[in-house]
């Protein structure tokens, strides 16, 4: 038997050295590092996560509108409000934090992150007074120069803080006489949005204080037709939509807001028929002209129901460009859309049922669908 | 449950009332027992399992096309331990709301109705409803739903909604 | 239910107090320091420490620490309590809106509103009281011949409810002239 022993041996040292020899090397060891961002894209957009089933933890999600993948996150607290600085280099998020995650001693701040790096570089010790709401642009907001960082308070009488970013500092305290939100309307002026249809612009000096403010004629009826608070930025200044579809168009680059005459998104068949609706109901493409909104059926009370087609207008001829309508795509309801900013723009939609579809905003053709991209996407920001 | 929801419901006084629910209940359960009554509901929680068991009743106070909730905003306290017009257990509620114009098809009538929060507790979760009927942008904050209204709470943590009748609309 | 208004204004008898606030309606001031009329005139009544605390911490929040109000949220309240004080329906208005709230369309002076006041019944007869008192005499400055408020008559008002329409209702009926 020994024989066979040395026999089966004999056959199997072949067998083995050829197993031996197929077998790739060992994987070399790994070395933990942390990612870092790629050169930041004009297709990149920050998700806002407003978290609606645990509002305590709300986020931002930077997303790359090119490889579809998340590319990392922000932290965003409880009703936070959020805003990109000018060159885009950092994000700010107002919010309020609980010492004991759902309760216990509050503290309001705004955090700034390095949009290089996502860490946060230091942070803002707020009064505890900001204005809780649902988000816009236009409860944080930087001076044209980011001298200045505004944050809309609301107790619920209305004010705002005027914050030094890059000193870290609290600079002051400005009342705005129930006239709500901090619209950057020109070089150290903030307008806010007053329930008479008028538009309040507070002018500041180079430290913050107020040095005179002015209220406009009415320029919307509350009771008629409300404008959405949430504005739009333009090339020199904001468009803001009417529940009706009027289009309310204001020049902030002069020495006082002017308001160009009104034009409807709807013809006088559609209106209140067809209407704008969503969480973030515009978005513009400052150097094309190009408004893009999320347009639905319905009537009164509908001015919060996403669009089911995507209305595309030139801010200049007022002219409607083209009319998307999603049904085709399987999408639900548009709630929140953002165009990037370059020549070959892409638009962002965000779904009521939390998908993000990616469109070429010149032709209105689909991309892509990022399913889930978020729990309560309801406002998309680039710089 | 039902009768004494009505009863409540229709009241035109505030959450913060003496004859609260719960107070009448607990000297109901103090007659029927003789017992010393603990801080839990013994009715309350029987209606609430068999609620549980059995789909909520359509357009009652746990869907969102109760005809209360007309500009409601959030979840609803119904779904959370309370009613549609008293708040859960633990929670307290906001002294400021934004209020609605609600028609009642059963009585024909519109009443102004008070959306006050609950807070001092994370989100309920469950059973979420946004209605925007008169709703308005929140430089009208009476009307506006977008808002927080625990913001003057000593908790501002934002947990339900509900919804108090506060009279009928004047025409 | 703590508000915290940016300035709290802190009543201490006899005393001048001064604040950092959100300033009077339209007019909106940055940063007022400065002293508020002090109350210790021979002539005049004032609040307690203890209603000017309480307004704080259940008023302020809408009618501005100084009672001046906020356009479209609340009206300012330093004309008419005066004039309501002055008469015997004028205050049972006093005790019924705190009591009961009050909501529809008001006018007071060219402002309108159309919200909701809500109810502070949940605060006893005497905190009710502290508060008028407050408001009626450090805020409105009703002259010294008008009686403080007291908690039998918020007790009064307590016994028979009625709603925020008939609080409205009531005070149409007043029809004290404004400015």
């Amino acid at each position: 038997m020994r024989s066979a022993h040395l026999f089966c041996a004999a056959l199997s040292w072949p067998l083995l050295a050829a197993r031996v020899l197929a077998v790739p090397p060992p994987l070399p060891v790994e070395h933990l590092t942390v990612e870092r961002l790629p050169p930041r894209s004009p297709h990149w957009v920050y998700v806002y996560d407003y978290a609606f089933d645990n509002e305590t933890d709300a986020r931002v999600y930077l997303f790359d509108g090119d490889s579809y993948r998340r590319l990392g996150q922000i932290g965003a607290g409880f009703y936070a409000s959020i805003n990109l600085s000018p060159d885009g280099g950092t994000t700010a998020v107002a919010s309020t934090y609980f010492a004991r995650g759902s309760r216990g001693a509050r503290t309001d701040v705004v955090e700034f992150t390095d949009n290089s790096t996502l860490a946060v570089t230091h942070e803002i010790l707020l009064p505890a007074k900001r204005a809780l709401s649902v988000s816009s642009l236009f409860n944080l907001a930087y001076s044209d120069d980011a001298h200045f960082l505004y944050a809309a308070y609301m107790t619920p009488a209305a004010s705002f803080g005027v914050l030094d970013p890059a000193a870290g500092t609290t600079l002051g305290e400005i009342d705005t006489a129930g006239c709500v939100e901090v619209i950057p309307s020109g070089h150290y002026r903030v307008s806010s949005l007053c329930e008479s249809g008028r538009l309040l612009t507070i002018t500041l000096d180079a430290q913050g204080h107020e040095t005179a403010r002015a209220m406009s004629e009415p320029f919307f009826d509350a009771d008629q037709d409300p404008v959405f608070a949430q504005g739009i930025p333009t090339n020199r200044g904001n468009v803001f939509l009417s529940f009706l579809g009027e289009v309310h168009d204001i020049d902030f680059s002069g020495a006082q807001p002017t308001f160009a005459a009104p034009w409807s998104l709807v013809s006088p068949a559609e209106k209140g028929h067809w209407r704008p609706g969503a969480n973030q109901v515009g978005a513009v493409h400052r150097e094309l002209g190009r408004l893009y909104v999320p347009m639905h059926e319905g009537g009164e009370g509908t001015h919060k129901d996403g669009g089911t087609e995507i209305w595309v207008y030139d801010l200049t001829s007022h002219r409607r460009l083209a009319r998307w309508p999603l049904k085709g795509y399987g999408l639900s309801r548009v709630t929140a859309v953002q165009v990037s900013q370059d020549p070959a723009p892409i638009l962002f939609a965000a779904t009521e049922t939390s998908d993000l579809a990616i469109f070429d905003a010149l032709t209105g053709r689909l991309r892509h669908i990022t399913k889930r991209v978020a729990q309560s996407p309801w406002m998309l920001l680039n710089p | 449950m039902r009768t004494i929801d009505q009863l409540f419901e229709r009241s035109t006084r505030s959450l913060a009332q003496r004859t609260s629910r719960r107070s009448l209940l607990a000297s109901v359960g103090q007659l029927l027992t003789g017992a010393v009554l603990l801080p839990l509901l013994p009715i309350d929680r029987a209606g609430v399992a068999r609620a549980a068991q059995t789909k909520p009743r359509a357009n009652g106070p746990e869907d969102c096309q109760y005809w209360k909730y007309c500009a409601i905003d959030g979840f609803l306290c119904s779904c959370c331990g309370g009613t549609s017009s008293s708040c859960p257990p633990g929670t307290t509620p906001s002294p400021i709301s934004w209020i609605g114009t609600c028609h009642n098809a059963a009585d024909g009538r519109d009443y102004i109705v008070s959306y006050n929060d609950c807070c001092g507790k994370s989100t309920c979760g469950t059973c979420d409803c946004v209605r925007n009927e008169g709703e308005k942008p929140i430089y009208r904050p009476s009307r506006n739903n977008d808002l927080n209204w625990c913001m003057a709470n000593a908790d501002v943590n934002y947990h339900c909604t509900v919804s108090v009748i506060l009279g009928v609309a004047e025409k | 239910m703590t508000a915290t208004p940016a300035g709290r204004a802190v009543r201490r008898a006899g005393m001048p107090w001064s604040w950092c606030t959100l300033a009077a309606g339209v007019a909106g001031l940055a940063c007022l320091g400065g002293v508020l009329t002090p109350a210790a005139y021979a002539d005049e009544k004032s609040g307690s420490p203890e209603g000017a605390a309480a307004f704080q911490s259940n008023c302020a929040l809408c009618h501005g620490p100084a009672g001046a109000g906020v356009p479209a949220l609340a009206p300012a309240i330093t004309d008419y309590p005066a004039r309501y004080a002055a008469t015997s329906e004028g205050r049972r208005q006093l005790a019924m809106t705190v009591l009961y709230g009050m909501f529809g369309e008001i006018t007071v002076g060219d402002a309108h509103f159309n919200g909701q006041m809500p109810d502070l019944s949940r605060l006893d007869d005497a905190t009710l009281a502290a508060i008028l008192n407050f408001v009626v005499f450090d805020l409105a400055h009703a002259p010294a011949d008008v009686k403080p408020l007291t908690a039998a008559e918020i007790a009064a008002e307590r016994a028979h409810t009625v709603d925020g329409a008939a609080v409205r209702a009531h005070r149409k009926s007043l029809a004290i002239a404004g400015p």
